[in-house]
């Protein structure tokens, strides 16, 4: 038989219990601020800044940046 | 007609009860005057010759002294004849009187009896019962039967509650609120509340129950038990916020509930990452250490969080404050050394700052040094397991080393972070194991072929093969500082691919190291094949994972192929531009046929050589500027149909040194002329306007004709 009095602890340890589930978006964003992670950054390396590096080395070690310009590749 | 409230009853029972009591004293002080003679401690002894009798006062008066009167009065001189007093009337001879009541319920017991003696406490007694019955007959009535059919629909409910049948718990919310409506005592309806609050919980009508809730809580029905319940719902509805506000407010008493520890731990955790992905290094600082007191999801908290001050130092660099960065730097390095911890982060982000500040020769020599320090630290740990993607979408298998479990990795396939399990393997990196594929080629040939599996990027691997890029980077900075137009001194190129080979040993699908090897080994290149080599390290970058996607790259890409095709077909090329020089009449026509006579003679040039030139048009003299770019498109198309120039063609050399000689003199003698131009034009105009005297008497003069029309001399 039911008891007529609510034991709300009781009811209480039923509820689901909760758990914690990491988001995974986040979990990449929580690493951003590795030393691994933003070492290139923070050193401002990226395909960009490597692209310019070599053509201002060429620049200024050869003179010129020998890449193929209008005037060879025009229609001939 | 007027309800009678339940809660009222208590009060008429009482007041029943009380008119009782009070009819009672009436009748108690109504009898009062004649209780003496009642009294039974009231006696006379009555003595007989040797026998004595203790005789209650009134026994004697109303029994025996109306008999010794009597019979006194009848015959005085004899002598008087008492009846023996009943034993009940009559204290045995020898023992002493009754004795006087003692304690209060001896008197109470004794005045007692003597009340019941009267008829009419009798009947007051006989109609306080009666009343007392009927007051508990109302009680009854609207304590327990009114109350226990109102709450018939609560008890029901409680009982399917009760069962835990959730399939039930549909109806069990219809009970709830058809009881919320019966008129229950306050007690039941928070109950009631409750129970509706955790059904619709446990229905996962989340927002439904905290609405309940808000209920019972302004009724004033609330307790442990309902804030707990509305944590659980707000921690469910991730609404973290509220859940560390519910813990700040009612902590002390939720504390040792259930899962309130984990609840608020969920809750700061959240908060703290927040703050951590926003860069609030402070605010996530806060809610990290709340965590490590409480004691739980501390595995949760990111690792970089004990380094603190390195984590300031790079937020302190995204914001560009270097000087900021460099003392939280030199802050961690201090602290580093006090705890002989590992150095390298914070002397990593020092040299960041110097990077930051183009120191770069100090920066070259250190990066080594760490290179070389992290790289042993890493030979140490050379026990390999194998490890799986946990990405659902992805689960890539990996080779880690067995000392980076439970870090953080990064995915090779889908560049997601994961966390490392070791699931098999134990064994050097060569040893661990492959794919199946792998496996099958490696029974087939005998030879270990174990390097099939990517390595799982963790923290240090990471940190070890970005190092070594920068190193390559480093390198690059410096050749900025070579003389212009020196050329690369020996050994220079060596020495970059040696650092960008070094970067790729650690990780094969880097794009950044094939991207600069190959754009220096194109730039550089002393002859087609190099330069087609620098092409395919540079594409190569471009299939990698997170391969270069930048324009100017693909751009350069395509103008090299472009370039290829050219040279590929460049007799066509060469035809075309030969048509295209003859049918120019800005060519002077003796040098066009002179021309087509002197390739007249080659079989390939028939089709060209069929042209019919525009012959006895005047020469026109082209332009200087249009000479010069001519002269440019000339030699540029030229040279991309020869590629490199060959140089054991002794004429074409001479040719081409020949033409970059009069381009050069025709360069020079168009400046010369713009020199000459300026200079005649300065001279003419010192002649006509130097002489300021001379000036004003030609003006005087030329005023003083009768006719100053300007064209009359």
């Amino acid at each position: 038989m039911a008891s007529r009095q609510l034991n709300r602890r009781r009811l209480l340890e039923r509820l689901e219990a909760i758990k914690y589930e990491p988001e995974e978006r986040k979990q990449d964003e929580f690493e951003q601020l590795s030393l691994a992670n933003t070492l290139l950054g923070l050193a401002k390396i990226n395909h960009e800044q490597e692209y310019e590096a070599c053509r201002g080395v060429a620049q200024h070690v050869l003179g010129t940046v020998p890449e193929p310009s209008d005037d060879e590749l025009g229609e001939i | 007609m007027k309800r009678i409230k339940l809660t009222n009853t208590p009060r008429l029972a009482a007041m029943w009860v009380l008119l009782a009591v009070a009819l009672g004293l009436a009748g108690t002080l109504q009898a009062q005057p004649e209780r003496a003679a009642d009294d039974p401690t009231d006696t006379v002894r009555l003595q007989v010759g040797d026998r004595s009798w203790a005789i209650p006062r009134n026994i004697w008066e109303e029994k025996l002294l109306p008999v010794v009167v009597r019979e006194l009065s009848d015959n005085p001189d004899q002598e008087v004849s008492v009846p023996s007093p009943t034993p009940a009337e009559v204290q045995p001879a020898g023992q002493p009187a009754a004795e006087p009541p003692q304690t209060w319920g001896e008197w109470l017991k004794a005045w007692m009896l003597r009340q019941w003696q009267e008829p009419w406490v009798k009947a007051v007694v006989i109609m306080s019962g009666l009343m007392t019955l009927v007051v508990g007959a109302v009680v009854y009535h609207f304590r327990m039967r009114v109350p226990r059919r109102r709450r018939k629909p609560l008890i029901d409910a409680l009982a399917i509650i009760e069962e835990d049948r959730p399939d039930q718990f549909g109806e069990a919310e219809r009970l709830l609120v058809e009881a919320l409506t019966a008129g229950m005592d306050q007690k039941s309806v928070a109950d009631a509340r409750f129970a509706l609050a955790y059904v619709r919980a446990r229905l996962n009508r989340l927002s439904e129950a905290e609405g309940v809730l808000a209920d019972l809580k302004e009724t004033g029905g609330s307790d442990e038990s309902a804030i707990y319940l509305e944590m659980w719902i707000k921690c469910r509805q991730k609404d973290y916020e509220r859940v560390e506000e519910i813990y700040a407010e009612h902590g002390d008493r939720l504390r040792a509930m259930l899962q309130t520890n984990l609840m608020i731990g969920i809750a700061w955790l959240v908060r703290g990452r927040k703050h951590w992905v926003n860069r609030e290094v402070q605010g996530a600082m806060h809610y990290f250490d709340n965590l490590l007191r409480l004691g739980v999801l501390t595995d949760q908290i990111p690792a970089q969080f004990d380094d603190h001050q390195v984590v300031l130092g790079i937020q302190a660099l995204f914001q560009n404050n270097v000087l900021e960065a460099t003392q939280m730097f030199e802050g961690a390095l201090n602290s580093a050394k006090a705890n002989s911890g590992s150095t390298i982060k914070p002397r990593l982000g020092l040299l960041l700052c110097k990077w930051r500040q183009a120191d770069y020769g100090s920066v070259d020599k250190e990066l080594g040094k760490l290179a070389k320090e992290i790289s042993a630290g890493l030979e140490q740990q050379d026990q390999w397991g194998e490890t799986i993607c946990t990405h659902a979408d992805c689960h890539a298998r990996h080779r880690a080393r067995r000392a980076s479990a439970g870090q953080q990795a990064s995915c090779s396939a889908c560049s997601r972070s994961f966390k490392v399990e070791i699931v098999a393997g134990n064994g050097s990196l060569a040893t661990v194991a492959a794919d199946e594929t792998e496996a099958a080629a490696t029974a087939t040939s005998g030879a270990p072929r174990a390097n099939a599996l990517p390595v799982a990027f963790d923290e240090t691997e990471l940190l070890l093969r970005n190092v070594l890029l920068w190193r390559a980077m480093a390198l690059l900075a410096l050749w900025r500082f070579l003389p212009e137009k020196s050329g690369l001194p020996a050994g220079q190129l060596e020495k970059l691919c040696e650092r960008t080979q070094a970067a790729l040993a650690r990780d094969a699908r880097f794009a950044d190291p094939y991207l600069i090897e190959g754009l220096v080994r194109y730039y550089f290149a002393r002859n087609e094949q190099e330069r087609a080599a620098g092409m395919k390290l540079i594409e190569e970058s471009r299939e990698c994972t997170a391969g270069v996607s930048l324009p100017q790259v693909l751009n350069l890409c395509e103008r090299e192929k472009r370039r290829i095709a050219l040279i590929a077909n460049s007799v066509q090329h060469y035809l075309g531009m030969v048509k295209q020089y003859l049918t120019n009449e800005a060519v002077p026509e003796r040098l066009r046929v002179g021309l087509q006579n002197r390739l007249g003679r080659f079989a390939r040039f028939a089709a060209v050589n069929e042209l019919d030139l525009p012959v006895g048009s005047v020469d026109l003299s082209p332009s200087t500027d249009a000479m010069q770019a001519r002269s440019q498109v000339t030699i540029g198309r030229v040279m991309a149909l020869l590629g490199q120039l060959p140089a054991q063609d002794e004429a074409l050399v001479a040719s081409v040194d020949e033409y970059n000689r009069e381009t050069a003199a025709l360069h020079q003698h168009a400046q010369k002329f713009q020199e000459v131009e300026m200079e005649l034009l300065g001279v003419t105009g010192e002649v006509l306007l130097g002489e300021e005297a001379g000036v004003a008497e030609l003006g005087a003069a030329a005023a003083g004709g009768e006719d100053n029309h300007p064209d009359t001399p």
